[in-house]
């Protein structure tokens, strides 16, 4: 089975001498039309295996994707020169040109605008948290679409809102949602748009995610792991950390810019790792607790995603009650464990059968929902340390009697 | 800059903000651009010691080793390892050698007084500590454990007036909110203690020894807790001379008293050390179970 690109950097983070992961890793950049990058894992390939053909032919399709014509035929010639040369297939010249335009994981990139289309994610499209999508289309999505109205009433459009919750709990897919509704630009931001070595860089990046986003007004900015940029700075070590924070608290205060019709939403699974300051009025003021799904909305998504799958009849209630706190990255680990085993059964000779309901529970029953040790630890937070910002997170804790 | 000194600049600041699991997705990028380069794989041990990985720590600052002997960060990173896993012999040789090289380093000073403290060498980690504070006055490290030094001496005026100058520098750091729970909790300060305890618990809940410390913390100041305070306040010589007093007290008592006075003293007297055992536990018990 083909490895995904996280699973090939972990096995060469583990033996970086592993000349099968790392063929398997250049082929991969390569097809996502990262050449660069495709490029010197071959040249590391040729290096690990010079009596191997495929690095040289790797490295030949490379270059000749690049226009360095002149190199690829040399390494062409090298890898002629192989024994191993009849069984690899030579570089085929017509590989598609869109190959070195899509992808292209360079160094860094510019934080991604993500255009509104007709496919964009509206909020019907996200399962169950009813009260939750209620909650937001009053406090965020009415301010930003009738400005108008809010105004003669003196309330404000755009502001911060931290959204947080579990892992896996659909977080992102929200601030998306919320993003078509409002009907903005979308601006994604990932700590490595940010981050830069030099001093004062990272500072600038910030200042210019934000200048774009004031550009295009309406817009909404969204920080996704939040605690990585706003790092509390009272646990940080360096004054990197500090002035980087300094510098989001001085953006997203009103005084000093004005992000009137700018939707600043941040997602974050340890609200207790975000600088405290963040969450003062005029910035991330309006916290959003993200619960993991509930019984109904399990009972969706296990419907939504089993549809193209060949199953008998299925209880999708029943299912939902046996999965509680199971988030939905949790259920598609429960139903790949299905499809797994029924597969397993069939090619050991059992007649080929669908999907049953006894192969749901038994996959769920060996699972546990990765949700919990994030609901443990909040716990903590709600029972010992008597923090009152907490207060949705305590409600749903004695709701699922975890409290 | 190289896109290998980026990688390790956001590497580094992942292990900074706990995301070990990414740090280690990035370091395989890193990795994969440079495979013998010993930053690279000692930030990959670091992200593995931080994900409590020490086998793998320890396989990787070895491997950043015998790709560069003299690496100051990978053998920092063995010793913190070896420091975890208590293997202080090993932790003693490797921050010796450091230190060998490297003298004047505060750093290791307060690295190597932190062992020492570990293994009970007070006065040579007492040295080390004001060796360490004579070359950076404001040496975290260095300054905790002055502070903690001066608690295990009994020196609560030497303590508050380490926490005090720690608080004036940085009053915010959570190594100084550490400190200054200890140095409270000792003077019997454990209401203001468990106040800052809970504050650090806010900020830290998923430390499990935060979480223990802030339940004994409520514990010690809990109104339950007030007919044992000066066993707590007074320790273990104080117990030692109630018993004493108590016994002979109670014997002597019944030569010149009735028995129903001498049952009058000695049954409460009893009834506190039957509670002494017994309150403590199941007061922990339920504080842990319905919280505060």
């Amino acid at each position: 089975m083909a490895r995904t690109r996280t699973e090939l950097e972990r096995a060469l983070a583990e033996d970086p001498f592993d000349g099968d992961a790392r063929r398997e890793y250049a082929r991969l950049l390569e097809e996502a039309g990262d050449l660069q990058g495709a490029l010197r894992q071959w040249e590391l390939v040729c290096r690990q295996r010079p009596e191997s053909a495929a690095g040289f032919l790797g490295a030949g399709r490379c270059h000749q994707a690049l226009g360095a014509s002149e190199r690829a035929a040399t390494c062409v010639a090298e890898a002629r020169s192989k024994s191993d040369f009849a069984k690899t297939s030579p570089p085929d010249g017509q590989r598609p040109a869109l190959q070195v335009l899509v992808g292209g994981a360079g160094p860094r990139q510019s934080a991604e605008v993500v255009p509104l289309s007709a496919a964009a994610v509206r909020f019907c499209d996200v399962v169950g948290h009813v009260e939750l999508k209620k909650t937001i289309e009053v406090k965020i999505i009415a301010p930003f679409v009738r400005p108008g109205l809010f105004a003669r009433f003196g309330k404000r459009a755009g502001g911060g809102v931290l959204m947080y919750g579990p892992p896996g709990c659909g977080k992102t897919l929200i601030a998306r949602a919320i993003a078509s509704e409002c009907e903005a630009s979308f601006t994604a931001v990932g700590i490595s748009e940010i981050l830069n070595l030099w001093l004062g860089e990272s500072e600038r990046n910030l200042a210019a995610v934000f200048d774009r986003a004031r550009q295009r007004r309406p817009a909404v900015l969204f920080f996704d792991e939040l605690d990585a940029l706003a790092f509390a700075r009272s646990k940080s070590h360096s004054d990197h950390t500090r002035t980087l924070v300094n510098e989001f608290l001085n953006q997203l205060d009103g005084v000093a810019h004005d992000n009137q019709g700018v939707l600043i939403l941040a997602a974050t699974n340890m609200p207790w790792d975000v600088d405290p300051a963040m969450k003062r009025p005029g910035r991330f003021d309006r916290q959003v607790f993200v619960p993991p799904p509930d019984d109904l909305a399990r009972a969706e998504m296990f419907r939504i995603k089993l549809a193209a799958v060949p199953t008998a009849a299925i209880d999708f209630m029943r299912l939902a009650r046996a999965t509680p706190q199971f988030s939905g990255a949790d259920i598609d680990g429960v139903i790949e464990a299905a499809k797994e085993h029924v597969i397993a059964e069939i090619l050991g000779g059992a007649p080929e059968r669908p999907i049953e309901e006894p192969d749901l529970l038994a996959a769920a029953r060996e699972l546990q929902p990765s949700t919990l040790d994030w609901l443990r630890t909040a716990r903590n937070l709600v029972k010992y340390a008597g923090d009152g910002s907490y207060r949705e997170v305590e409600a749903y804790l004695k709701q699922v009697k975890l409290l | 800059m190289s896109e290998l000194d980026d990688l390790h600049h956001q590497i580094e600041r992942l292990l900074e903000v706990g995301r070990a699991d990414e740090a280690r997705r990035l370091a395989g990028r890193a990795l994969a651009l440079d495979p013998a380069d010993p930053d690279t794989l000692c930030l990959l041990g670091a992200a593995a010691a931080e994900a409590g990985d020490h086998d793998e720590a320890k396989r990787l600052a070895h491997a950043a080793l015998a790709s560069s002997p003299d690496h100051e960060p990978a053998r920092v990173l063995l010793f913190d390892v070896l420091m975890e896993e208590k293997a202080y012999a090993e932790a003693e040789a490797v921050i010796l050698e450091l230190l060998r090289d490297n003298p004047a380093d505060p750093d290791h000073m307060a690295g190597y007084a932190r062992l020492l403290l570990r293994v009970y060498q007070l006065e040579k980690a007492r040295a080390l500590v004001a060796e360490a504070l004579r070359h950076d006055p404001d040496h975290a490290l260095a300054q905790v454990l002055d502070a903690l030094l001066h608690v295990i001496r009994g020196d609560d005026r030497l303590a508050s007036a380490r926490l005090g100058r720690m608080i004036a520098a940085d009053p915010d750091a959570a190594h100084v909110v550490h400190t200054a729970i200890v140095v409270l909790g000792e003077r019997g300060k454990h209401r203001e203690a468990l106040e800052l305890a809970r504050e650090l618990l806010r900020a830290r809940p998923n430390d499990p020894e935060l979480v223990d410390t802030v339940i004994e913390l409520r514990l010690a100041s809990h109104w339950a807790m007030l007919p044992l305070r000066p066993f707590i306040r007074g320790g273990w010589p104080f117990a030692a001379v109630m018993w004493a007093v108590a016994v002979f007290g109670l014997i002597a008592l019944r030569l010149f008293v009735s028995d129903t006075a001498a049952v009058a003293v000695g049954g409460p007297y009893f009834a506190l050390v039957v509670y002494s055992w017994t309150g403590p536990p199941l007061l922990r018990r339920w504080l842990r179970w319905r919280g505060f």
